[in-house]
């Protein structure tokens, strides 16, 4: 370095001791900084809360979707064509298991909600099969019956082999065959609750033509009704069991089903809460 | 980033940084681009991995903030920048003006300098950073600094126009 390099660096030096923030200024612009500090502090812990609340949400639901799954599979497991008697009795067994795993569960959950207003998860499962006998035009006839349990609302009910094929859609089980010969209109049967509901109201808003005929009560261990109507035969039982409504409803051929009738008298027999 | 941390920096870099921006920018007006520097260091404090020193990293800052900020104003306003300093110092008139006109011309030349020049000059010969600290900033290596700073020197001399300087 020269001595004019020197002389030149001391005056680049001495333009930096002529500049500085005013005072009030800069104490201004201190209190924005640190607000703003404080400020992105808080903001990342809420951002931090809201990342960790959505986690556990995921975790949650997806708890609640194996739950669900390994619900569907018991069901699955206990479909009754593909088991024995004693397998049978071993799912009895089973299930009575299970129900008592479920019951705390189920208690914990009604904690949190207001006594009379509960809506349930429909909740159903084969309980079993066993064989009997209807009456087909004075004819005595064998038959399989399969008991299902709507744990949900401890309702069972009895369907015969006919309708062997079920499915559940949400809260409805839809029993139905896949013996269709032609073109005839196949039997199905459709079950489901409908929670706290009075059976008058619930009739009063269905969408069928003309009016419904009380039950008997001889028949019948509810209180209920019944319509049918048309070609080919279709309509609906209705009970009122404790606070909810069992809505069943019906079509078959009366050409191709000519037992149909005895075998849904058979149904509407069976109906009976679990205790 | 906590309070503290951000405040015990500005108190300490505040000026530094506003002469840089003031000299980078040719204006005064700076004091919203201090601010800003500052603003930026709390939202991007977590990629602050402490390598570098907070000064350096604040520098590298405002240098991109005076970047994009002399990309929206395009003027050279040094005339003004000069004026305010020259008014915060108790001088004669005469003393003042010959003052003045010394770093006119210097404030001048500097602004005439390509841009790494420029760089170079205002982080080591007047914010006196150390070779280290420059190239930290400038993303240079130490050998380019020290090069590019004797050329800018060079080409200084040779703006400025002094006979003692040639």
């Amino acid at each position: 370095m020269t001595k004019q390099d020197d002389q030149l660096l001391d005056e680049l030096k001495e333009l930096k001791v002529m500049g500085s923030i005013d005072q009030v200024k800069k104490e201004e612009m201190r209190l924005n900084i640190t607000n703003y500090a404080k400020k992105k502090r808080v903001q990342q812990r809420r951002r931090r809360k809201m990342v960790w609340a959505s986690t556990a949400a995921a975790v949650l639901l997806f708890g609640v979707i194996v739950m669900t799954m390994v619900n569907q599979q018991n069901i699955t497991v206990d479909e009754p064509e593909s088991t024995t008697p004693a397998e049978d009795q071993d799912e009895g067994n089973e299930t009575q298991e299970n129900e008592q795993v479920e019951e705390p569960l189920e208690d914990s959950e009604n904690e949190t909600e207001t006594p009379g207003e509960e809506e349930e998860d429909f909740d159903v499962e084969v309980a079993g099969t066993e064989e009997s006998t209807i009456v087909i035009e004075g004819m005595e006839e064998a038959t399989t019956v399969t008991t299902f349990h709507i744990k949900s609302h401890n309702i069972s009910y009895q369907v015969d082999e006919l309708l062997g094929e079920y499915e559940i859609n949400e809260n409805q089980v839809i029993h139905s065959t896949d013996h269709i010969v032609g073109d005839i209109v196949p039997p199905e049967i459709t079950v489901e609750v409908i929670d706290n509901t009075d059976l008058d109201t619930f009739v009063s808003e269905l969408d069928y033509d003309g009016e419904p005929t009380p039950l008997d009560m001889e028949e019948n261990s509810y209180e209920g009704v019944e319509l049918e109507q048309g070609d080919p035969p279709n309509g609906y039982y209705a009970y009122q069991i404790n606070d909810d409504v069992l809505y069943i409803q019906f079509k078959y051929d009366i050409e191709a089903n000519d037992g149909m009738g005895p075998r849904l008298q058979a149904l509407k027999e069976s109906i009976q809460e679990i205790e | 980033m906590d309070e503290e941390l951000i405040t015990e920096w500005f108190d300490r870099y505040a000026d530094d940084i506003y002469r840089f921006l003031a000299y980078y920018t040719s204006s005064p007006d700076v004091e919203d681009l201090v601010q800003e520097v500052f603003i930026k260091a709390i939202d991007r404090f977590d990629s602050f991995k402490g390598n570098s020193s907070p000064k350096t990293w604040l520098f590298t800052i405002a240098r991109n903030l005076a970047i994009d900020e002399a990309r929206k104003r395009k003027r050279q306003d040094w005339r003004k920048l000069i004026n305010t300093y020259q008014s915060e110092n108790e001088q004669s008139p005469e003393e003042l003006y010959q003052l003045t006109e010394s770093k006119s011309q210097l404030y001048e030349a500097i602004h005439k300098l390509k841009p790494t020049y420029r760089d170079v000059i205002i982080l080591r010969g007047i914010e006196e950073l150390s070779i280290a600290e420059a190239a930290d900033v400038l993303k240079w290596s130490e050998n380019k600094v020290r090069v590019t700073f004797y050329r800018a020197l060079k080409a200084l001399k040779l703006k400025v126009g002094r006979v003692s300087y040639d």
